[in-house]
């Protein structure tokens, strides 16, 4: 096993490092570049831009200065936009209240995986033991519903909601397009007044108030693909003979389920669990952009329309990587609920 | 394996072939006709096609028209038309367009003007079109068929922000969404079924050469690769070039999941007899393949291909609403609803009707879910089995 996971970590070096090459290419075929809009300003300016950039060397050149500065130290290059190490940019940039990328995303995805998952169970279990039942059908729509939903569309109608019909927010003020009161509460992470204060019970609120549709967006499409695989894992659990030995001894149905079935069929599903993890980053790049929210992803989505190249691809790194350890780990997690696996 | 089952069948049984029997085809159908839920899914899919093909006589204007009054002002922004519809014994109407401005709030609108009506007739001479992209008429199934700067308009749900008809648009922007998923799975389909079907039936080294391909392909993250692919694009291309672009793109990130399926398949389907048999026989590596083992995949393929479907539109609505995908004049339902990017809050405050063409995409995704859902079970022949307890 332990030889295993280590061949497998050792080949996911040159995975990236293709990974790598593709992705910069992708940035090259661009055309254009980050300093071409400065032309119209001046020749001067765009000189000294692409002087700044080293943009104009040859692709295997920039490439080779590239890697070489990440292996030999974790360089990942500057941001063109302000000088900034890349991985200040796009990891640790800003504070803590205005958003420390990194600490949000994580926050985000893995808070929406969580909730998916504690939704999902009880729903799942639910939609099984009442196989056939109308409440068994509302869930299986609900389900179909949630996979069906543009992530952006979900985002756009919680918003719509919260802003039009329940016009919440505590943030308000006098629009002078409008010439009237705008609430909004429910973008970025804090209100208005709340970023600079200290922290007290009404901040984590306010702050909970700005994540809860996020988590939704983010959770919804998972939430609905994890509840049909509870419920198809708990049928076929549910038919097998010894559950109909545990019922014929006499034991409660709650016991049953819970402690007989349930076990046997979360095994499949805990092996998934890695293959989650790239679909919360994926909604989470969604929400980011709609909801406006200080994480990597949101990161990564000002670097590309800026053309901001080694942010860019940096980020496209990361997103990999992350791919690359879910699929890892659900290898992982498959060899251990399951003994029978074993990787040589 | 359809066609070899049936001929053992009438060989060695008179009766049925008297009785008729029936072809893989048939009992698909016949299982696919008892899930209601898909069969209803499957309608539902039929009448958005049949509107979106048929848009230009359905639709009472143009995609791009834009619309003004006699001071050449656009109608712009005015809201859905739909509940203002009145009747008159049977005859339907609308009243006339009238702007109001509100100097407190600084708002813009339209209102009925009560005193002015106008029929809305059936068959009616309106703005030309090309019916299928090369019948040119000018018939419209619906209209108040009133000239160019009559306040007598219908805009069934309402214009966007250069006074063009937002329902006109939804349907034409749906011949180009309902037209993009079959692009894009034909084209990934044809890279994944070459490539996968190479792989597996050669095996060792081209298999592994691909099967690291395709690893690397599938390690890519899918959405924040699409968005740097299609940020590459020259902003200078005309649209259709850039349609074409983003077919090519959302099939270079679509096709790998679908190679290691039939890989799969085939790897399978290479050690049966009936595949051996036709080896003896003297046949072709490339007609074992296309003639004997691809054919016998084909009920997966199409149900990997109608849930791939969904996939597809979701990621071109995507593209497009954040303004990396397809650009006007073409119109999707994405596209549509970019109008709200800009100044978010004060759009979705006073135009909501906006978010209109999000439900098409819902709707369009939740069918094809259904039918693809539907198709599975049919095409599996163990349902029956199954059938009773999932």
């Amino acid at each position: 096993m332990l030889t295993y996971l280590l061949r497998r970590l050792l080949y996911t070096i040159p995975l990236l490092l293709i990974i790598s090459m593709v992705v910069f290419l992708v940035m090259q075929m661009s055309p254009g570049n980050f300093c071409t809009t400065l032309k119209l300003q001046s020749e001067q300016i765009y000189n000294e831009c692409v002087e700044r950039t080293g943009i104009d060397q040859a692709i295997w050149v920039q490439y080779g200065k590239w890697i070489w500065g990440i292996v030999s130290s974790f360089d990942f290059g500057f941001s063109f936009q302000n000088g900034q190490p890349v991985l200040n940019q796009l990891f640790t940039s800003g504070t803590f209240e205005s958003g420390n990328p990194l600490f949000w995303t994580l926050v985000l995805s893995f808070g929406a995986m969580i909730m998916s998952w504690l939704l999902a169970l009880p729903l799942g279990i639910y939609a099984a033991t009442h196989q056939g039942n109308w409440r068994d059908w509302l869930v299986n729509v609900f389900g179909f519903i949630g996979l069906s939903i543009p992530n952006f569309f979900l985002a756009i109608g919680i918003l719509w909601a919260l802003v039009v019909v329940f016009q919440v927010g505590t943030n308000c003020w006098q629009s002078e397009q409008l010439g009237q009161t705008v609430c909004l509460g429910v973008s970025g992470l804090f209100d208005g007044g709340y970023v600079t204060a200290a922290w007290s019970g009404e901040k984590v609120l306010n702050l909970f108030w700005h994540l809860w549709p996020a988590f939704l967006v983010i959770a919804a499409a998972n939430l609905a693909a994890i509840v049909r695989y509870v419920r198809s894992e708990m049928l076929n659990v549910l038919s097998e003979p010894y559950v109909q030995t545990a019922r014929s001894k006499g034991l409660k149905e709650r016991v049953v389920t819970v402690k007989h079935a349930l076990k046997n069929a979360l095994n499949p599903l805990i092996s998934m669990l890695g293959y989650w993890l790239p679909s919360m980053f994926e909604g989470t790049l969604v929400a980011a952009m709609v909801l406006q929210l200080p994480t990597v992803e949101g990161a990564y989505w000002t670097a590309l329309r800026q053309g901001d190249q080694y942010v860019v691809m940096a980020g496209l790194l990361f997103f990999s990587m992350i791919l690359i350890v879910g699929n890892l780990l659900s290898d992982i997690l498959l060899a251990w609920v399951n003994p029978k696996i074993r990787y040589q | 394996m359809a066609t070899s089952t049936t001929n053992v069948k009438t060989a060695s049984n008179e009766k049925t072939s008297k009785l008729g029997t029936r072809s893989q085809a048939s009992l698909i159908w016949q299982r696919f006709k008892r899930n209601k839920a898909g069969f209803v899914a499957g309608i539902i899919l039929a009448v958005l096609a049949f509107l979106v093909i048929f848009a230009g006589f359905l639709t009472p204007y143009n995609a791009t028209s834009f619309h003004a009054d006699t001071n050449n002002i656009n109608f712009d922004y005015v809201p859905p038309m739909i509940s203002w519809i009145q009747l008159d014994g049977l005859q339907p109407y609308v009243h006339g367009l009238q702007r109001t401005y509100n100097p407190l709030t600084g708002v813009k609108g339209f209102v009925e003007n009560i005193e002015e009506r106008f029929d809305i007739k059936f068959f009616v001479e309106g703005e030309p079109y090309l019916m299928f992209g090369f019948i040119p008429s000018t018939i419209h199934l619906f209209g108040t068929g009133e000239p160019e700067g009559s306040t007598g308009q219908l805009f069934l749900l309402g214009t966007d922000r250069f006074g063009r008809d937002l329902f006109s648009r939804i349907l034409y922007g749906g011949q180009m969404v309902l037209g993009i998923a079959p692009l894009v799975v034909i084209f990934s389909f044809i890279l994944g079924i070459f490539l996968g079907g190479i792989s597996g039936f050669y095996g060792n080294k081209v298999d592994t050469f691909i099967q690291r391909t395709v690893e690397i392909a599938m390690s890519l993250p899918r959405l924040a690769l699409l968005l740097a692919l299609s940020a590459m694009l020259p902003p200078e291309w005309p649209a259709t070039a850039r349609f074409w672009g983003i077919v090519f793109i959302l099939a270079v990130v679509g096709w790998a999941p679908l190679a290691r399926v039939v890989r799969g398949q085939v790897l399978a389907l290479r050690e049966e007899e009936f595949v051996q048999a036709s080896r003896a026989l003297g046949a072709s590596d490339m007609r074992l393949i296309f003639k004997h083992i691809l054919p016998n995949t084909f009920g997966y393929l199409i149900v990997s291909a109608t849930l791939a479907a969904p996939s597809v539109i979701l990621l071109e609505s995507v593209l497009s609403y954040f303004g990396f995908g397809l650009q006007e004049p073409l119109v999707s339902w994405g596209l549509l609803m970019k109008d709200l990017t800009e100044n978010f809050l004060f759009q979705i405050q006073f135009h909501p009707w906006l978010i209109l063409p999000g439900f098409f995409i819902f709707i369009s995704v939740f069918t094809f879910n259904y039918l693809g859902d539907a198709l599975r079970d049919a095409v599996d022949p163990f349902t029956i089995s199954k059938g009773e307890n999932s």
